[in-house]
């Protein structure tokens, strides 16, 4: 008797532990604003889609660098949309990036204050409707709205429908580089009908070349067909079935296994032996970010010159570059990578001299008098607090390799490693020497951008809190100068300034690798992209 | 019987709420983040560069200004009313509730996996090792439980895949759904708590059979088979089932580390993510479902003790 | 299974006082009649000799790199290869031994002292305050293994001292709950009862008596948590928890070079086996221990 009312309480118990469960998926599931949309698929469902399409042996599965978290392309759901091409930005960038043309086809500054953009004529939505000012306005005000970093990096106040082709965009101060940050992939275009009817979004409707088809929310598949009224042309690529990776290695095994077609980044000590399998190859290029040293100049050791200048030397670019990036990316010569237009042809690659080093901290006053190794001045010794995140793989080895070259010519390094968003936290707080960034230097694709950011005073980006009036006037000057010669030729000279003072010490360039099928064709890497973007002239056979 | 049911549920519940107000207090006390965290994930390349304009703007929206008893009570009613879990810091399209619901499967058929994989391994062999105590099969298994103890799990798992994904080619290293992905993350998670339920098995086995009773048994002329599954067995397995709640908490802790070997979309992996990128709200929930999911599981188990072994009195 | 009913520990001979009354010499006889545990006691110590040692004895400076020399196999210059920035990995196991061993005695010491007075407090003065007690060791207890010490790490940031706060936290607790119920199983006997009746003051009960007559199943609980938290501190410092960078530990090791499994898997075998080997020591001395000092079985589950 007993055990036959305990057995019914042990029922009971299961029973509620169930429905507390199930209620709990399916209260969720009500509660979801973005991804509960109809189009989205829950569970696994989508295995056997994705199988099924790829049946036709055209899909390109892409193994993504990020999970794919979202698909809102004004918020961080960009990463998906501008790789997969289903959305556009107003204006391209080409190789050199220098501005082209793209959904805006030109554009003029009318005011101090206003830019007035003409669109293109005959670019259709994914549902058919026409590309008019009236879906730019909307784009763009709800970019701002919906992320007020996008309003600063615009400087955004307005923007007035003119004419069904032409917006007239204002800012609130003056902006030189608005169309340098139109690029920027948050500034996407999208129709209205991309939200539900309470104002939510469901699913991104853009002008790109790739048509949203579905997303299974569980495994995080993004799937994504051609889009066969492309303004650009016909469409080769049949559709991509993308998912996240995010473990590098994994990725590695993905493409060796040909669970995908297409990957990024994978482990940069194996792409050699990628490169080297049957079907497979990899291609390394650069991307708009450098491997660089924040030095906080509120600590008085790095206010001298001598020092950062020792710092700099100690470090051997070319090994960091040969042995902890295995050759995915290249030493730094400039804070810009040498494909931009505005580069300095004339810089060479940052110099190693362990010898000099130690010659300038001598100079500097800075000598090992207790001979534990490390140098001292006035009886401190020289430390330096070297902060790295640890998202990016070359980050944390290459902050330990730094570590040690300063503790060869003297200096107390003390490495530390944390999760970047602590990095920034510490960062904000002054409470580091050096801080190892993978910077973007491309977000707006014009040189005043991270010269204003970093090296002005007050710029936000100038963590280091470095000031100088001399150059606050000549980023100024180079800034407001319109015609291009002149201005690259005035950024050019404040580039090789930068440098001589090493507010910033460049590493390495970043380097990002491509590992795909042969049967992948005709892919064209765009370098202004972030990390990469998809490209609707590739082939693939299967 | 009625009365001790609901003092256990009305602790269950009590000790919960401590716990959630344990996580929510702590992690909230993080100096700044919160606001910059959400900035961060907003604009793509922003790694470095948040204005203090846009962390405004983010601490409105979000209502991070509310004194934190406020923001606590507001996240637990939102729980108990609606389910609700509140906005999770990264992912902004989908709401924590979503983000664990879609996540408590995995983790759950990963332990429940593993769980499986120790009650098949470790029973038999316990008991065999127990049958033949001091044979060299009992030997082996004794040095095998003593050595794989001591080897950390995720090196384990590493070594799982540099064979049998790497070198073999048999198995794959990540991916979620179909049985193969879920054989080296169980098999890798199950290996302490085998090694231990083996050792439980046969000392309490061994313990069994040398009772009077069974000595008595054998006087009496019952075969020693009989006896061994009749008696012992089940005399033998009660500690095992009392234990068998801890293991399942040691499971549930250990796919913190393996799902992310693994990649596997579990609570564990979602836990150790909101960790490094600072994601709060899910961070707080991941570790409150999870105190749940192993006091129910207790509860479960101490219920069950009670119908294996009906000698055991409620209070 | 943290109730009341099967906390308390069952104590074989049923007399609690036993611990005391046994003469150091039968202990010195079980351990000569027990040659592996009298080897893995040389073995300990030499362990924690090379680790005090360690930064003095190694050949290399462990966090000496040399780029072109990276994930080098064995040679006589470096006995166990190098690592992916080309340090020694012979120096750098040896030193990490180091960390390892300080952070799981600190710990353990730590959450030993704190578990034994607690949980002794608790079951002396009963009621309210054991009660009180009670709720928060179930409170601990709740959360499972290292999930608690990997919230609060990511919270606190790196760093050793850190690192055995967060283990401390989430240690104590099984401390004091064996050591209650040691407590609670003593504290009505008669030499208890008799030294309260003489007018003792309560710490010096607690000092002189209950805390001595309990405390070898703690001892034994301790000895084999050592393990438990050198593989919890590995864990969390492979995930990236814990152990900043310019200290050899193993499991940032292990973490760091799982990136070069394939290319370079010495990177991880050799930290693993490190970790597998000290582990192994404090586990047989442990339950060697155990055995010796007859603590039940019951009392102490292996982690």
């Amino acid at each position: 008797m007993r055990t036959r009312t305990l057995s019914v309480c042990l029922l009971v118990f299961l029973l509620v532990a169930g429905i507390f469960i199930a209620g709990c998926t399916n209260t969720s599931a009500q509660a979801g604003t973005g991804v509960n949309a109809p189009v989205v698929t829950q569970g696994a469902s989508s295995q056997g889609s994705a199988a099924a399409v790829a049946g036709t042996g055209k899909m390109l599965k892409f193994g993504e660098l990020w999970l794919i978290t979202g698909f809102d392309p004004m918020n961080q759901g960009v990463f998906i949309t501008e790789k997969a091409i289903v959305t556009e930005s107003l204006i391209s960038a080409d190789e050199n990036f220098r501005l082209i043309p793209n959904l805006a086809t030109s554009w003029k500054q009318t005011s101090p204050t206003t830019w007035e953009v003409k669109l293109r004529d005959g670019v259709k939505f994914h549902n058919g409707k026409p590309m008019t000012a009236e879906e730019v306005k909307f784009s763009l005000d709800r970019s701002v709205k919906l992320n007020s970093a996008n309003g600063v990096l615009m400087d955004y106040k307005s923007c007035r429908v003119i004419d069904p082709l032409t917006v007239e965009i204002t800012t609130n101060k003056p902006n030189p580089i608005l169309p340098e940050a139109l690029h920027y992939p948050n500034m996407a275009i999208i129709h209205p009908d991309s939200l539900d009817a309470n104002g939510n979004f469901s699913k991104p409707i853009g002008t790109g070349a790739m048509v949203f088809d579905s997303f299974d929310a569980q495994t995080r598949t993004f799937t994504v067909k051609k889009n066969p009224n492309y303004w650009g042309g016909p469409v080769s690529l049949e559709g991509m079935i993308i998912s996240g990776i995010p473990d590098s290695n994994s990725r590695a095994m993905a493409i060796e296994k040909g669970e995908v077609d297409f990957t990024v980044d994978v482990p940069m000590n194996e792409v050699k032996r990628i490169d080297a399998l049957p079907n497979v190859n990899v291609e390394t290029y650069l991307t708009p970010r450098v491997y660089r040293m924040v030095v906080n100049f509120n600590r008085t050791p790095l206010q001298d010159k001598r020092v950062r200048q020792a710092i700099s030397l100690a470090i051997n670019r070319t090994d960091i570059v040969n042995d902890v990036l295995y050759g995915v990316g290249g030493p730094a010569r400039g804070i810009y990578i040498p494909k931009m237009a505005w580069f300095n042809q004339n810089l060479q690659q940052l110099p190693y001299d362990p010898v000099k080093a130690k010659a300038l901290l001598a100079e500097a006053g800075y000598k090992d008098t207790n001979g534990d190794g490390i140098v001292e001045k006035d009886g401190k010794p020289l430390t330096i607090d070297l902060v790295s995140a640890q998202e990016r793989p070359g980050l944390p080895p290459m902050a330990e390799a730094i570590g040690d070259s300063l503790r060869k010519i003297g200096i107390d390094a003390k490495v530390e490693i944390m999760a970047s968003a602590a990095s920034t936290d510490r960062q904000k707080a002054g409470s580091y020497d050096l801080v190892m960034s993978p910077s973007n230097i491309a977000m707006v694709p014009d040189p005043s951008y991270i010269m204003e950011q970093w090296y002005m005073t007050g710029g936000y980006q100038n963590y280091g809190k470095y000031s100088n009036k001399t150059l606050d006037a000549l980023i100024q000057d180079a800034k407001e100068t319109t015609d291009k010669t002149e201005r690259y030729r005035k950024f050019n000279e404040l580039e090789v300034y930068v440098l001589d003072d090493l507010i910033t010490i460049p590493i390495a360039d970043y380097g990002c690798t491509i590992a795909k099928k042969d049967s992948v064709k005709g892919y064209k890497f765009d370098p202004t992209a972030h990390d990469l973007r998809m490209d609707a002239g590739m082939t693939f056979t299967g | 019987m009625h009365y001790y049911l609901a003092k256990r549920l009305g602790f269950l519940v009590l000790t919960i709420l401590a716990a959630s107000v344990l996580a929510f207090v702590l992690l909230h006390a993080v100096p700044g983040g919160s606001a910059e965290t959400i900035a961060r994930h907003t604009l793509v390349g922003l790694e470095d560069s948040v204005s203090d304009e846009v962390l405004t703007q983010v601490s409105q929206q979000y209502n991070l200004a509310d004194p934190l008893w406020k923001q606590y009570i507001t996240w637990l009613s939102g729980i108990v009313m609606r389910g609700d879990f509140g906005a999770s810091f990264v992912y902004l399209d989908t709401p924590v509730a979503s983000l664990l619901s879609l996540a408590i499967i995995p983790t759950l058929v990963l332990a429940c996996t593993s769980m499986l994989i120790v009650i098949a391994l470790g029973i038999p062999l316990g008991i065999y090792s127990a049958i033949h105590e001091n044979s060299p099969g009992d030997l082996v298994i004794r040095c095998a439980t003593v050595v794989s103890i001591a080897f950390p799990s995720f090196w384990v798992a590493l070594m799982l895949i540099l064979v049998f994904s790497l070198t073999l080619d048999w198995l794959p290293v990540t991916g979620y759904g179909t049985p193969a992905n879920l054989v080296l993350p169980a098999t890798a998670l199950a290996l302490h708590p085998t090694a231990v339920v083996i050792r439980i098995v046969r000392t309490s086995m061994l313990d069994t059979l040398g009772q009077q009773y069974i000595t008595f048994a054998i006087a009496k002329g019952l075969s020693f088979k009989n006896i061994v599954w009749n008696h012992a067995v089940r005399n033998a397995l009660i500690p095992v089932v009392t234990l068998l709640g801890v293991y399942f908490g040691h499971l549930l802790a250990g796919t913190v580390i393996i799902e992310n070997i693994f990649a596997w979309p579990g609570i564990g992996k979602l836990l150790v993510d909101g960790v490094f990128s600072h994601d709060i709200p899910v961070v707080t929930s991941c570790i409150v479902v999870i105190v749940t999911l192993f006091l129910l599981v207790n509860l479960g188990v101490d219920l069950l003790y009670h119908v294996i072994d009906p000698r055991i009195r409620y209070e | 299974m943290s109730e009341d009913a099967t906390a308390i520990p069952h104590i074989r001979g049923g007399t609690a006082s036993g611990y005391q009354d046994r003469s150091k010499n039968r202990i010195i006889q079980e351990i000569r009649s027990r040659p592996g545990f009298q080897l893995c006691l040389v073995l300990l110590g030499v362990l924690i000799v090379v680790a005090a040692l360690a930064p003095v004895i190694v050949p290399y400076n462990p966090n000496e790199t040399s780029l072109p020399h990276k994930n080098e196999g064995p040679s006589p210059e470096h006995i166990w290869g190098t690592d992916y920035l080309g340090r020694d990995l012979f120096s750098r196991t040896l030193c990490a031994a180091q960390t390892s061993l300080i952070i799981a005695f600190l710990t353990v010491g730590c959450a030993f002292a704190a578990g034994t007075v607690i949980g002794c407090i608790a079951a002396y003065y009963g009621g309210i305050v054991d009660e009180l007690v009670s709720r928060c060791i179930d409170l601990f207890l709740a959360f499972p293994g290292i999930i608690f010490s990997l919230a609060l790490l990511g919270l606190i940031g790196a760093g050793i001292l850190n690192m055995v706060l967060a283990l401390t936290l989430s240690q104590w607790a099984s401390f004091a709950r064996l050591m209650r119920g040691d407590v609670l199983a003593i504290r009505n006997l008669e030499y208890v009862q008799s030294a309260r009746t003489a007018g003792l003051p309560d710490r010096q009960i607690i000092l002189r008596h209950l805390i001595p007559n309990a405390i070898m199943p703690v001892l034994v609980l301790a000895t084999l948590d050592v393990g438990h938290v050198i593989l919890a501190t590995s864990g969390l410092s492979f995930l990236g928890l814990g152990i900043p960078p310019g200290i050899p530990e193993w499991g940032s090791m292990v973490g760091a070079g799982k990136e070069f499994l394939r290319t370079a898997p010495l990177n991880i075998i050799v930290p693993g086996l490190a970790i597998a080997v000290v582990v192994l020591l404090f586990n047989v001395l442990g339950e060697g221990l155990r055995d010796i000092l007859d603590v039940h079985k019951d009392q102490v589950n292996i982690a």
